[in-house]
């Protein structure tokens, strides 16, 4: 009897011995960003799976810039650090990875450069942590006014849908084929176009898809069969846009494409396909290429990368991106509310993507530019 | 409207693919009786072996073919030798092998998509230019009609070894009764090796032909094995015949189905067919 008790004696006296270790290692292994050491900023993005070409742009051009910012003096002498991590463009993994960042690196500051559903499924985290989260390339409009701590120098998708759903009924097309990816992006791209292409103008036939779809033959031939004016293409992906523009290559289908940015802004994509884009039409957040900051930036990324820069509007928005965050900690330190308060009143910031103004909402006030694709190369339409 | 031709020659796409699938792991499943889910995998390894060496190494496509074909077999009779046949040596539980089987599954796709990431990639050269065939008013292209063509005659090559061999007898023995097959003498350990290195070279080559049209990437193995599985079941698993008729008939029920319904449906319908069959007709199509 007595032996028991010693032994269960023993048994407690191991156990609260471990949970006090592990205790003492979690509380010290989390500890908090060091007075003098680097200023850490979380950064979410797709490194791997179908976006993962969103994601490397996102990666190098922030690369480039915090590697700029660090060489004139950082922040205020300490050095601007970002910390990676991969959602694959998934809601589900962005969440973890979101806590991942909160939790363990102790971050309240983070760039959620990725899907616009990964975006979605972060605000909710961000928020009760109360971090702040930016983002350059989550469009979708239903983001708009979610938080006080969410700000984006990108402009929403509904100026894209808007634009393209004026051309469709300006162009007297009454019946509007929709392929739609089932992402939180495509369907703010969707919503945009149906607003503003009303009952009067024409009819919208809409063919929505899971992202693992791999035949696409049964669905196209469908929205074919039924005769549309014109074939509006949705995806979330490079992946998924490139088996649709094989798939309609292979039904030998002739019929006017618009398409949206995942489509026009790759340049990788409507080279690759320009047979099947010859006289596509998409709405690009009107670029200004002529600007000297970009063009210096694209110089460097040619040299750095070897190649030229996918997704322009994005890229210019995630150097602004750095950029103005830097400037943000610089004057209030890593403060979420004041920075975010302090970006809803910058405007006609010089920026890569040409004059930058955000709205008291916290979204970039910008327009978007009609662009028609001709034997591979895209030019914007006045 | 001439959409009804082209709607059957796209079920018949799809059927041949899920036929080559089928196929592959009806042989596995007849012979050995458990669900290998880690064949899902090699149709990854076969894809990824003709993506090294016919578009990375520039090797000619046919050499790259056959390389990868030896390749998927390999893998899939070390799989055997090395984590299944220990397996059922300890006489473990179906529920063992099928976890062991997923874990398989898992690990081979990782391996890939650390080797050449999980990106989608084509393996096709010259993308979007392919002979294009008009039959009946629709299109079917090279790749498609090729796919079609080694379905049939893979299965009419299995079909006459199961007749007309000595290898193919042994291989109906075992699937009937592995116990009895040992005692009369079949060497079974042999046999069922070689079962595994012929189905995973099948579905090696459905993950070439697959690529070849679509593309690959390493997560494809699993939603293909769960076609393929459902072909099977429906047409009658562990027949030969069955797998082939089973995918063509699912194949027709998901290209015809989502005409009526959303295309988001396919999957739905895929498994609702299978459910109907294991309610109401689960030996299938054909009787094995």
């Amino acid at each position: 009897m007595l032996y028991h008790i010693i032994k269960m004696k023993k048994t407690l006296l191991w156990l609260v011995g471990i949970a006090v270790v592990v205790l003492i290692v979690a509380s010290v292994a989390g500890k908090k960003q060091m007075e003098n050491g680097p200023i850490s900023v979380g950064l979410i993005t797709p490194l791997t799976g179908d976006a993962q070409s969103i994601g490397e742009i996102v990666k190098n051009i922030t690369d480039i810039a915090v590697q700029e910012i660090n060489e004139k003096d950082g922040i205020g002498g300490r050095s601007l650090e970002i910390i990676y991590e991969d959602d694959k463009c998934d809601p589900a993994d962005s969440v973890t990875v979101a806590h991942k960042l909160i939790e363990i690196d102790k971050l309240n500051i983070i760039i959620g450069n990725s899907c616009s559903g990964s975006v979605m499924s972060i605000l909710p985290v961000t928020d009760k942590a109360e971090a702040l989260l930016v983002s350059s390339s989550a469009t979708s409009p239903d983001l708009d006014g979610k938080s006080k701590l969410f700000n984006r120098i990108v402009a929403s998708d509904s100026g894209e849908g808007a634009t393209l759903a004026r051309v469709a009924i300006e162009k007297g097309w009454k019946k509007v084929g929709f392929i739609q990816e089932k992402s939180d992006y495509a369907l703010g791209i969707y919503n945009a176009f149906v607003q503003n292409y009303p009952e009067t103008a024409g009819e919208i036939i809409n063919e929505e898809y899971f992202k693992d779809t791999t035949d696409f033959r049964s669905i196209l031939l469908k929205i074919k069969a039924s005769n549309p004016d014109v074939l509006f293409l949705d995806p979330q992906s490079q992946a998924t846009a490139q088996k649709l523009l094989t798939t309609i290559a292979q039904l030998k289908w002739n019929i006017p494409i618009m398409a949206n940015n995942i489509i026009i802004g790759s340049n990788d994509i409507v080279v690759a396909n320009k047979a099947v884009l010859e006289g596509a039409l998409g709405a690009e957040l009107t670029p200004d290429l002529n600007n000297s900051k970009y063009l210096a930036l694209e110089g460097k990324y040619k040299s750095l990368y070897g190649k030229d820069v996918e997704y322009k509007a994005y890229a210019q928005a995630t150097y602004d991106l750095v950029y103005l965050l830097s400037d943000g900690i610089k004057q209030f330190g890593s403060d979420p509310e004041k920075i975010s308060a302090w970006l809803r009143t910058v405007k006609d910031y010089d920026g890569a993507s040409g004059k930058v103004t955000i709205d008291a909402g916290g979204n970039r006030i910008g327009g978007h530019t009609l662009t028609v694709v001709r034997d591979g190369i895209k030019s914007p339409i006045k | 409207m001439s959409i009804l031709p082209q709607l059957i020659l796209n079920s018949i796409i799809a059927g041949a693919i899920y036929a080559m699938i089928a196929l592959g792991f009806n042989l596995i499943y007849g012979t050995t009786r458990f669900f290998d889910l880690g064949y899902g995998a090699l149709t990854a390894v076969g894809g990824y072996s003709v993506y090294f060496f016919y578009k990375v190494l520039g090797f000619d496509i046919f050499l790259s073919i056959i390389i990868g074909l030896i390749i998927a077999g390999t893998i899939g009779i070390l799989i055997y030798k090395g984590v299944y046949s220990p397996l059922r040596k300890r006489k473990s539980s179906g529920m063992v092998l099928l976890v062991a089987a997923l874990g398989v599954l898992t690990a081979i796709q990782a391996i890939i998509a650390i080797l050449f990431t999980s990106q989608f990639q084509t393996l096709s050269r010259n993308a979007g230019s392919e002979n294009i065939f008009h039959i009946m008013g629709g299109v079917i292209t090279q790749t498609q009609l090729i796919t079609l063509i080694t379905a049939l005659v893979i299965m009419t090559i299995i079909g006459l070894v199961f007749r007309y061999t000595l290898f193919g007898k042994a291989i109906k023995a075992i699937g009937d009764d592995e116990e009895v097959s040992k005692i009369v003498g079949i060497n079974t350990e042999k046999i069922i090796g070689k079962v595994f290195f012929i189905g995973s070279a099948i579905g090696g080559l459905a993950g070439m032909l697959i690529g070849f049209d679509t593309g690959i990437e390493p997560t494809m193995g699993l939603s293909l094995l769960l076609k393929g599985v459902i072909a099977s079941i429906i047409g009658g698993i562990g027949n030969v015949y069955g797998g082939v008729v089973g995918a063509f008939f699912l194949a027709f029920v998901e290209n015809f189905g989502i005409w009526k319904i959303s295309g988001e449906w396919k999957d739905a319908i895929a498994f609702g067919v299978l459910i109907i069959f294991l309610l109401w007709r689960p030996q299938g199509i054909l009787k094995r």
